[in-house]
């Protein structure tokens, strides 16, 4: 199943204009009623014209003709704003394409416009957002999960066909989740990521949300491959993947675990069970023992990294600037009113666990654990084709109620940090609705560079599951 | 100096208001408490991360190009006259 290819088919039907398809998606997007979008390209209905013609000329080429895609507000689209959803970059237009926006472009997509997040990308739930939060599709009480938040909702809402997102510790995956949409966090390197405004380098990675599993594939496959503007990209091997099935999934122990909600728990094991009727896997238990470890060096890492590449932001090269009469108040200034608690929050941490002292302590020790937990992924990865687990431990939280306290937000992102540290590829999808008729997600995780064997199980999975 | 001091340093350099000061201190505190959990591992046998396998770090070498959107690039900065970022005197 492919909105992206029946959409394509009505163009080349001549049944449709692209131009009458982006006005029905930019409608939504314009009453934003769930604070995805913090700006819209203005553009785009001009651009949606000139792929009108090449309609009524027969001269439909781009994998993405016509279709409308959103992108997440820390991803250059040249001349659209790119705010990362801080006050400091709140009036930044971007000079350049991102790798992946070029791509895109060259596929004839559209660009409605950019995304609601968590502040630079610091945050869960997509409160963080000096733009408002977001709201969830299915309970506006509720958040989307973050910190692509704008860009899960933007597609379960139906405000885009496509979205790119950015996963640094669980960004695309949680939002996938919470939203009820797919959310894939590709193997680090195998999406450029120049453009991508810097969070913690070692771990972010651009990624997509689709509706349909299928359409997940077919953005990834555009968007993959070397770029030699990264050298942190990697050149993806094309091979075939013919899964054998039954296949063999280990499941996490720490999934039924008292900290994981019992809906999330029992639709777990109905999820198992039903793939075990339909014979497409046997399941067995796995333990990674530095697994409770992993959010401790995650926000070492991540804080790190983060300490460092928002140096950047100071009110002299771009962003906001405060006025003052000196050099040293001014920088204070911008940099106090321009970024928002939890981004100054994870600036001191970083420059806490980097200090002198404290540095061999901390970071080192952390960098030490994730060599383990890499190692421990690996070798559980050598008898298991994939591994499941969930993506949050609850369902989606109401709004307001983890800022109190940000360990226990921190703590929504217990299954999904851990791949991010290890490098490895992981990809939310939809399951069930909960009694409240709230979303509920799993997600898989595997080897470096198999994205291709999630596509094939869950577009069989997908066929069970919805006919 | 201990943790606590340590902490109220760099609370200090970062100049917050007294207000800031208490509101971050204390979960300062807590999430470093928080990270001394791996302090229970054994990583006498393990190196630290660096980079995966799969990823070769060659360096690029150096090509001048031209930026051919300047304009774009210097408008975004708050105060630019002829070829110059302007901002105040670091003496005072």
């Amino acid at each position: 199943m492919s909105e992206i290819k029946r959409i394509i088919s009505l163009y080349k039907n001549k049944e449709q204009l692209p131009g009458d398809i982006v006005k029905e998606y930019l409608k939504k997007a314009q009453k934003n009623d769930f604070n995805s979008f913090i700006s819209l390209n203005e553009n785009v209905l001009e651009q949606a014209e000139e792929l009108d013609k090449k309609v009524k000329e027969g001269k439909i080429e781009g994998r993405l003709f016509g279709i409308p895609v959103s992108i997440k507000d820390n991803i250059l689209v040249k001349g659209l704003k790119c705010t990362c959803a801080s006050k400091i970059l709140e009036n930044y237009i971007a000079p350049y394409d991102a790798t992946v926006i070029e791509k895109l472009k060259k596929e004839d997509a559209l660009i409605i416009g950019k995304t609601n997040m968590d502040e630079f990308a610091m945050g869960s739930s997509n409160e963080y957002s000096a733009f408002g939060p977001a709201s969830n599709p299915f309970d506006r009480e509720r958040v989307p999960g973050g910190s692509s938040g704008g860009s899960a909702i933007s597609v379960s809402a139906d405000e885009a066909l496509l979205s790119l997102g950015s996963d640094t510790g669980g960004s695309i995956r949680l939002p996938a989740s919470f939203c009820g949409v797919y959310g894939l966090k590709p193997t680090y390197g195998a999406v450029s990521r120049y453009g991508l405004v810097a969070f913690a380098s070692s771990l972010d990675q651009i990624g997509p949300f689709a509706k349909y599993i299928e359409d997940v594939e077919i953005l990834f496959d555009i968007i993959k491959g070397k770029d030699e503007k990264d050298k942190t990209s990697a050149h993806y091997p094309e091979r075939e993947i013919k899964p054998s099935y039954p296949l063999k999934i280990g499941v996490l122990k720490d999934s039924f675990s008292d900290k994981v909600e019992e809906e999330i728990k029992t639709s777990l094991e109905e999820f198992i069970k039903l793939l075990e009727k339909e014979k497409i896997a046997e399941f067995k238990e796995f333990e990674i023992e530095s697994f409770e470890y992993a959010i401790a060096v995650y926000y070492i890492v991540a804080c790190a990294e983060a300490s460092s590449n928002l140096a950047r932001y100071d009110g002299v090269l771009y962003g906001f600037k405060s006025k003052s009469n000196n050099l040293w108040d001014m920088y204070e200034k911008t940099r106090t009113e321009g970024f928002g608690e939890e981004v100054k929050r994870r600036i001191m941490l970083g420059a806490f666990v980097l200090k002198s002292g404290y540095y061999e302590e901390y970071y080192v020790k952390a960098q030490k654990v994730r060599t383990k937990i890499l190692k421990e992924f690996l070798k559980n990865l050598e008898e298991f084709d994939l591994l499941l687990m969930p993506v949050s431990p609850t369902l989606p939280f109401k709004k307001g109620e983890k800022l109190k306290d940000p360990i226990s937000m921190y703590l929504s992102d217990i299954f999904t940090v851990s791949v991010n540290l290890a490098g490895l590829p992981a990809i939310a999808f939809p399951f069930k609705l909960s009694k409240q008729g709230l979303p509920i997600g799993f997600q898989f995780v595997s080897k470096f560079f198999m994205e291709k064997l999630f596509f094939e199980v869950l577009k069989k999975i997908e066929k069970i599951i919805y006919g | 100096m201990n943790l606590k001091e340590e902490i109220d340093r760099i609370l200090e350099l970062v100049r917050l208001s007294k207000e800031e000061k208490s509101k971050y201190e204390e979960h300062f505190l807590k999430m470093v408490d928080f990270f001394k959990k791996i302090d229970k591992l054994d990583l006498k046998d393990e190196k630290p991360f660096f980079y995966l396998e799969h990823l070769k770090t060659e360096l690029r070498k150096d090509k001048i190009t031209e930026f051919k959107d300047k304009k774009l690039l210097y408008d975004n900065s708050p105060e630019f006259r002829g070829d110059f970022f302007v901002t105040e005197s670091p003496i005072e």
